[in-house]
């Protein structure tokens, strides 16, 4: 049984949540609480795979690990691969976190539960999807089938703008997309190997000429879209403003990083050459990313885009770290994936909890929540002190492998990017002081601080920043070997 | 057990009661005073056991904590003469700040969170001294900056208490960029940040980058953590936080431990003479332009606080002039009687209900007796005058001066030690001779007891802190006699001359009765600058005002002008083009077929162009 479940553990962990949402289609629409119990189940199943995989990883080894392969149409060279190696590996522990916090989060819902949890675990599904898929179609079906849900999710269950939001956030994924397929299928069809296997087209000493820096190009911009790069990044903010509470930890905690892993699984590992060529170019929209995203978020006055805009700077991070091409900023921008996940996670969650109870989430009309909900705004310090590079949260080791990387590879712009750990400690420290410190506001005396239960994801999340801030060789060992596979075809050629 | 264990348990404990209040133990406050009472004691034990049975010639142990291909960040300990004697100072302080604050906030509502923060505190800062690795350094270095940030905005409901504690974040951040920079040149450079192996390297000149870059970048972080300008002006203001935090902050915590990393890589520092020069004469100015402040200030706790600066600076010349030792002996006497000066400015405080100079002196003065001697112990130590304390350290550091320095720098931390003397028994005589003092029957601060004995024990261990000078270089493992004063030499009989200058002119201007406005407040445009902290405060207040918000609108304008609205405006063309061509669906089909005509007709005439 063990071995069985050791074997498919890959496409155990994807079908949970397609089990999930069958299983929420057969439930009749007026039993919400057996709804959201189902979906805690699929989701809290789905973390336990997740840490299994986790167990089984073997550090010492840098290709691909737990491997499935299913043929499924050979003629076209599509076929059903999965496996995980160190680059994936913590993605997939992230969205597992994130899921299944996110469900608990949402606890509180009443407006059409069952349709929301559905298209939540839809969306969970194309996630896990394209971090296991090694398959260029599978890639990008699951990469579609990741984005489109959030229209319906934002469109229906959100707040502020929510039609336009999410109208603008999928014609600009969309349009990512659009650059994505042809460039996916140039890659399958130009090889000459008429396979859409990633590993084999990785492996392949294809000589790309000037189409590979193209082909780059629309990897780089298609997929960045997604992770926010400058100056394709207004969709974001506005998305996770009128998103609700989950879909933002969703949105931003995961989905985000679909982007920066596509850019790396996809650009980097099968085009290398092609990344010396963008390396600096990705370096400097990178630099705009932290310090200019750091700027408009110290402009903000909403909780929401603040943490937005945070967002589209830490994401800088991740870039920068990939743009350095060494085995530290390469780490580093890994790490940060799932640093920045966790921390915006209980961001948003923290955030969600605070606009349940008030109503508003401007920084000007809320005010010393500290005094009466001090457990919530902890929370909320606790995001916000990741967010300016704290040490003993994860984000510090994330951002400091990436300075020092990228003061090694490209010294002015590591500067620079270094003094944007000012601004971020200024946009951060602002928000809090004006919504947890300073006297209560008459309107919020009475409201009541969380309750064990809505303490539980919030602290799961904490605790995850904590530990891999503790110990941040938890993170970095088991990528170690993969990176330094990566590194050395980056220098290869 | 082994000196290892004692490092664990000196950094461990602390870490533990913060995570126990942190967890939940905060609903019994009672639990969490014991147990931080109970780590407090034991950090003391602990680094006093280290100091004792550190070996000479040292001892590192070291594990990887961080590693990847290109450099490796190693957790561990350096257990030197230097950083144990600096770990006994801690220690020490923050046991008694510990039971000082057990009266002190015994009816506080945050009390648990107040002693959970406070042992965050003393576990980063001896992070710090302990450490093996320049980046855990920085770790340690960044989590004190986080706990000083919590405990100055510890009463976070007072707005002034918010802005401060936000201030100090930044401003010390600000000058952990420089940190940051020259650490992280360091690391490419060298692959690792151990101590040792940068000291070998600094030895050695092995060292690929510029020193002077590099040392110039690291002296930012320093004259952020240890106030120096222009990055001082957060340290008075974190005044807003409860007295004891204050009397930990300037002493033995924080401030001490730009000077400590100063001290730590010396070498690296004195290796380029432009750092050198550039160190001391920030030191010296800083030393004048807070001395000239705490002239003039009226808030105790603020005079003190300016007076914190002018002395770190003091710390940094001795080290800046090339002595390993009198820097760090000015620090260790600074710690003893700038922590007595503070609890004892708390117990005045409290009587009073005011923190102002003359309100002190009118309600309480001196009938809070132990209070009173607390304050002029502390206050002569400060002074200088030769058996105390700050006499002691600070005649090393001029002497290093002299010998070492440029003449102006000299004469320079000269001046700024006769306006030492003026601030300090002005402090004494606005404090405790005030002739219209309300008179009282009772001590007024009899109720304080555990207080009371912190304060008498401070004072009598700050009479006998100046005399240890040569046990200390010992312990350092200085050779020669660096803690021997010249006596008879022309530098004390200057210090001496400028004693007497200060204290006399402190004497005519405030112990005689008259107005008590001080010989400065005769020329109004000098006070007034004084006053205002020579505008530095002003000055970041514009930086903060035009820089920063200019920063920030201009990117807002981008992303809502230019970014956002091509963006939008793509969708809105997008529509109006798809306006447009719906027109064309008339229903009429001879519009459709002309149209496929006409399209037909340029396609083949394309063609046959082509």
């Amino acid at each position: 049984m063990m071995g069985w479940l050791d074997a498919h553990i890959l496409t155990l962990i994807l079908m949970c949540p397609v089990v999930g949402l069958a299983a929420l289609l057969v439930i009749p629409d007026d039993k919400p609480q057996l709804v959201k119990q189902v979906s805690a189940i699929a989701s809290g199943v789905a973390l336990a795979l997740c840490f299994r995989v986790w167990a089984l990883f073997d550090s010492s080894v840098g290709e691909l690990q737990m491997v499935e392969r299913v043929e499924w149409l050979p003629q076209a060279g599509i076929n059903y691969i999965v496996g995980v190696d160190g680059l994936s590996l913590a993605m997939v522990l992230l969205t597992g976190i994130v899921f299944f916090t996110g469900v608990l989060t949402m606890w509180e819902l009443d407006k059409r539960v069952k349709e929301y949890f559905a298209f939540t675990m839809a969306l969970v599904t194309g996630v896990f999807g394209v971090f296991i898929a090694q398959d260029l179609f599978f890639f990008f079906l699951f990469y579609e089938l990741a984005v489109l849900p959030m229209y319906l999710l934002i469109a229906i269950w959100g707040s502020t703008r929510r039609e336009f939001a999410a109208m603008k956030l999928t014609l600009f994924l969309l349009a990512g997309s659009a650059l994505l397929f042809p460039a996916l299928l140039g890659l399958a069809h130009y090889s000459g190997l008429n396979t859409f296997d990633m590993v084999a087209l990785a492996e392949a000493d294809t000589d790309w000429g000037g189409l590979g820096l193209v082909l780059f190009g629309f990897i780089y911009v298609g997929f960045g879209v997604l992770a926010g790069i400058f100056p394709f990044h207004t969709w974001s903010p506005v998305g996770h403003v009128a998103a609700p509470t989950a879909v933002s930890m969703l949105h931003a905690g995961v989905l985000m990083k679909l982007g920066a892993y596509g850019v790396l699984r996809v650009g980097m590992i099968i085009l290398p050459d092609e990344m010396g060529w963008w390396a600096p170019i990705i370096a400097v929209v990178a630099l705009c990313n932290i310090l200019y995203g750091a700027f408009v978020a110290l402009g903000q006055t909403d909780l929401k885009y603040v943490i937005g805009y945070s967002s589209v700077s830490h994401m800088g991070v991740v870039m920068l770290g990939l743009a350095t091409m060494t085995h530290a900023g390469i780490s580093g921008a890994v790490f940060q994936m799932f640093a920045h996940g966790i921390m915006t996670a209980l961001f948003f969650s923290s955030v969600g909890h605070i606009y349940d109870r008030t109503h508003t989430r401007e920084v000007g009309e809320l005010g010393g929540l500290f005094n009466t909900m001090p457990t919530a705004s902890t929370f909320f310090i606790v995001a916000g002190l990741a967010g300016i590079g704290v040490p003993c949260l994860a984000s510090f080791w994330a951002e400091f492998l990436v300075f020092v990387a990228a003061v090694q590879t490209w010294p002015i712009v590591g500067i620079l990017a270094i003094c944007g750990l000012v601004v971020s400690a200024l946009f951060v420290l602002r928000v809090v002081q004006k919504t947890f410190f300073g006297p209560s506001r008459d309107e919020w005396k009475d409201l009541p601080d969380m309750t064990p239960f809505m303490v539980t994801p919030r602290l799961i999340l904490a605790a995850t920043l904590l530990l891999f801030g503790v110990l941040p060789a938890l993170m970095l060992t088991p990528m170690s070997e993969s990176v330094r596979a990566l590194v050395a075809t980056l220098a290869g050629g | 057990m082994s000196l290892a264990a004692w490092a664990d348990v000196a950094i461990g404990a602390p870490l533990a009661v913060f995570f126990a209040m942190l967890l939940g133990l905060r609903a019994w406050p009672k639990a969490v005073v014991g147990l931080s009472l109970l780590s407090a004691t034991a950090v003391a034990v602990a680094t006093w056991m280290l100091a004792l049975g550190v070996p000479e010639e040292g001892l590192t142990t070291v594990v990887e904590w961080a590693a990847t291909d290109d450099f490796t960040v190693h957790f561990g300990f350096r257990l030197t003469g230097l950083s144990t004697a600096m770990a006994c100072v801690v220690g020490t302080i923050h046991l008694l700040v510990q039971l000082y604050s057990v009266g002190y906030m015994a009816d506080d509502p945050g009390q648990a969170r107040f002693f959970g923060i406070l042992s965050l505190f003393a576990a980063a800062m001896l992070g710090i001294v302990l450490a093996a690795d320049l980046a855990q350094t920085f770790v340690a270095w960044e989590l004190v900056g986080l706990a000083s940030y919590l405990l100055i905005g510890f009463w976070s409901h007072k707005p002034s208490a918010a802005q401060a504690s936000k201030k100090a974040f930044i401003m010390t951040r600000f000058g952990d960029l420089g940190l940051f920079a020259g650490l992280a040149l360091l690391m490419v450079d060298l692959g690792e940040l151990r101590i040792d192996t940068v000291l070998e390297a600094v030895e050695g000149g092995t060292l690929a980058n510029d020193m002077t870059l590099i040392g110039l970048l690291l002296f930012c972080g320093i004259a952020g953590k240890s106030a120096q300008f222009p990055l001082h002006t957060w340290l008075p203001d974190a005044m807003e936080g409860p007295t004891p935090v204050s009397s930990l902050l300037h002493s033995a915590t924080m401030v001490a431990a730009g000077v400590y990393l100063f001290a730590l890589l010396q070498p690296l520092f004195l290796a380029s003479e432009a750092t050198q020069l550039v160190a001391l004469i920030i030191a010296v100015f800083t030393a004048l332009l807070s001395a000239t402040v705490a002239c003039v200030e009226r808030d105790m706790k603020r005079v003190l606080a300016y007076s914190s600066i002018s002395q770190l600076s003091f710390m940094l010349m001795g080290l800046a002039a090339g002595s390993a030792f009198a820097g760090f002996f000015h620090l260790v006497t600074h710690a003893g009687f700038k922590c007595l000066l503070f609890l004892s400015a708390g117990l005045f405080i409290h009587a009073a209900h005011s923190g102002d100079l003359y309100d002190i002196g009118r309600k309480v003065g001196r009938s809070a007796p132990i209070a009173a001697i607390g304050l002029v112990i502390g206050a002569i130590s400060l002074a200088g005058v030769p058996g105390f304390a700050g006499f002691m350290s600070k005649e090393l550091v001029l002497h290093e001066l002299h010998e070492h320095a440029p003449a102006p720098l000299y004469w320079g931390a000269l001046l700024a030690s006769a306006m030492t003397a003026y601030y300090a028994f002005r402090l004494v005589f606005l404090a405790l001779f005030d002739p219209e003092r309300e008179s009282h029957e009772h001590p007024a601060d009899g109720a304080l007891k555990v207080q009371q004995a912190v304060v008498a024990v401070l004072a009598v261990a700050t009479l006998g802190i100046g005399w240890i000078g040569g046990n200390l270089a010992h312990h350092l493992g200085e050779a020669g006699h660096p803690a021997e004063i010249h006596w008879a030499s022309l530098g004390v009989g200057l210090a001496m001359g400028m004693l007497v200058l200060g204290a006399g002119l402190a004497f005519v201007d405030y112990a005689r009765g008259g107005d008590r406005q001080g010989s400065i407040a005769k020329v109004p445009v000098m006070h007034r600058l004084f006053e205002s902290g020579w505008g530095v405060d002003a000055f970041w207040r514009k930086v903060s005002d035009i820089g920063i918000a200019g920063l920030t609108s201009l990117a807002l304008l981008i992303d809502r002008g230019a970014v956002d609205r091509t963006v939008d405006g793509t969708g809105e063309g997008t529509k109006i083009a798809g306006g447009w061509a719906a027109r064309m669906q008339t229903g009429r089909v001879q519009l459709y077929l002309s149209v496929t005509l006409g399209l037909l007709a340029a396609g083949l005439l394309w063609m046959r162009v082509g």
